[in-house]
This record gives C-alpha cells, sequence and structure tokens, in this order.
C-alpha cells in the first residue's frame, strides 16, 4: 500500500540516476574478458610457434602482407573517426559526430571486404579448415593455417559486431538520447572498437610479417 | 584514489587524437620495414615490442586510460597480470613436457 503510494506519488523522478564511471567500468570488466579470450587464443599461437618454428614461417609466406598491412591502416584510421565522432558529440556538434561514425562503418566495411578477398583467395587455393589440401601440409602448417582462420575469423565476427553496436549508437545520437550529458552508448561503443584495433595490432606482425 | 574523472575522454582537440593516429600509422611502417633487416631470432621480439608500444598509445589516448581515475587501470593491470600468469605457467608446463 505504502509502496504504491510511493510510485504514485513519483510519476516523473526529478533526478535521472546516470552513473558514466560505473558504465565506463561495466565495459572494461567486460573488455577485459575479451583480452583473456583472444589472449588464450595468442597462447596457443605462441606455445606451437616454439613447436613449428619453420613450419609458421613458411605456411605465414603464404599471407599477403600489403592486404595485411593496408587492413592495419583502415583499423587504424577508423579508430582514429570514432575518437573524433565522441569529440564531436562532447561539443555538441551532433551532424558531425554522425558524420565520422558514418565513415568509421565505411572503413569497417573496407576491412570486411580486403578480408573476404584474402579469404577466398585462400578457398580458392582449397585452403580451408578440413580440406584435402590443408590436411596434406606439414603439421605445423596445419596448425598456423587453423589458427588464421580462427583467430581472424573471431576478430572479424568482432569487426561485426563493433559495426552494430555504432550503428545503435548512430540511432541514439541521431534521436537525441546519446548527447554530451548522456555519453555512455558511444563512449562504450567506441571502447569496444578500439579494442579491436587493439587486437589487430597483434594479429598483424604474427600472421603476417613472420615468414618475411 | 585522485579525482575521479566524470567525464568521458577528457576535452581535447581533435589535433592530439590526429598525431596519436599518424604515430600509430608511423609505427606500422617501421613494423613492416624491419622486416626487411634479417634479424633472425628478434624479429619476432621486435614486432611485439612495436605492437605493445601501438597497443599502449591506444589504450592511453584512444581509449583514454590516461585520463581515468586508477581503477580502470587497475582492472587492466589484474587483467593483464593474470595473462602472463596464464603464459608463463603453460609455457613452463610445454617446456618440461616436452623438451
Amino acid at each position: 500500500m505504502s509502496q504504491a503510494a510511493a510510485i504514485d506519488s513519483a510519476p516523473e523522478p526529478a533526478h535521472e540516476h546516470f552513473d558514466p564511471v560505473g558504465n565506463r567500468l561495466g565495459m572494461w570488466l567486460f573488455l577485459v574478458t575479451e583480452l583473456l579470450l583472444f589472449g588464450t587464443l595468442f597462447i596457443i599461437f605462441a606455445v606451437y610457434f616454439r613447436t613449428f618454428p619453420f613450419e609458421y614461417r613458411h605456411a605465414a609466406q603464404g599471407l599477403d602482407a600489403t592486404i595485411g598491412g593496408t587492413n592495419t591502416v583502415v583499423l587504424l584510421t577508423s579508430s582514429l573517426t570514432m575518437v573524433l565522432a565522441i569529440v564531436a558529440l562532447q561539443r555538441g556538434d551532433k551532424k558531425r559526430s554522425l558524420r565520422l561514425m558514418g565513415a568509421t562503418l565505411a572503413l569497417a566495411s573496407l576491412f570486411l571486404v580486403f578480408k573476404g578477398f584474402e579469404w577466398s583467395h585462400k578457398f580458392h587455393l582449397g585452403l580451408y579448415p578440413d580440406s584435402a589440401v590443408m590436411l596434406a601440409l606439414p603439421r605445423g602448417e596445419i596448425v598456423f593455417y587453423g589458427l588464421y582462420f580462427t583467430m581472424t575469423g573471431l576478430h572479424a565476427l568482432h569487426v561485426v559486431i563493433g559495426m552494430v553496436v555504432i550503428v545503435f549508437a548512430m540511432v541514439g545520437v541521431w534521436r537525441g538520447r546519446v548527447h554530451a550529458q548522456r555519453i555512455s552508448l558511444i563512449d562504450n561503443a567506441g571502447l569496444y572498437w578500439h579494442l579491436v584495433d587493439l587486437i589487430w595490432i597483434f594479429l598483424f606482425p604474427l600472421f603476417y610479417l613472420i615468414g618475411r | 584514489m585522485n579525482d575521479v574523472v566524470t567525464e568521458s575522454s577528457g576535452h581535447h582537440g581533435d589535433g592530439l587524437y590526429v598525431k596519436v593516429w599518424a604515430t600509430l600509422v608511423v609505427f606500422t611502417a617501421i613494423t613492416v620495414g624491419v622486416t626487411y633487416l634479417d634479424m633472425k631470432a628478434f624479429a619476432v621480439v621486435t614486432a611485439l615490442i612495436i605492437a605493445s608500444i601501438k597497443a599502449s598509445l591506444v589504450l592511453l589516448y584512444f581509449m583514454h586510460l590516461r585520463f581515468e581515475s586508477r581503477l580502470l587501470t587497475i582492472v587492466l593491470v589484474v587483467a593483464l597480470g593474470s595473462f602472463t600468469i596464464f603464459l608463463g605457467l603453460t609455457f613452463a608446463d610445454v617446456h618440461y613436457r616436452f623438451y
């Protein structure tokens, strides 16, 4: 009875609870679990690198460092446009923020297109997990390509998820739910996007450059 | 615990972020460039050092850890510390089993 009265008496809260620091802490705790997810795969990569150094290097020569390098710059640039989108929103420039997030999405798509070319080229050569061509390779090369498809595939999945989160942030900014005083959605979308970039920073040299 | 930052990202101009981005691109060029030197065993170590520098720049500026309360840094350090322990124990295990 008294509870119902309390609810009735407060149809519109005078102060909406909003805790940007708590929101960021929650996001960081999630990012840490992501780091450990990829970290485990990096440990597997490292242990087998030690076991099969020559096979790894030989297999890595089959990867295109030019595409890998280009994609590194594409992702770094998308991180820049994302951070600038947040800065623009903090200044209250909604239009510029939306344009910069649009640019981030375009660069993310470009990354996936390059990745797609790369993978389809490998498929064309008959190289994919459990294929006859791949199983005929030396063991260390099977491990290398297996980890290549697993890790870049999981990373590409994160790129797609990141793009979806950025679309949500854009809708929030567009509708005015996300603005300079309620920054968390775009801020956390940015943190997630930079994590995707962070993982690629390690994937690129370890897969594309060790064979050179 | 020192001052808790309530506004995210600090209030920095675009220039800072463009500079960080340019530095990251330069380090990418360096990590590709050093593969032309014949460094043998040091090649992977060099690549990892450069990648760590790049990762630190992304964490400190793009993910604005530099301007955050210390709590978030502690969260990250605990995670990286755990990762190092996993890495070390796995390598010790593999070493004594197979070598």
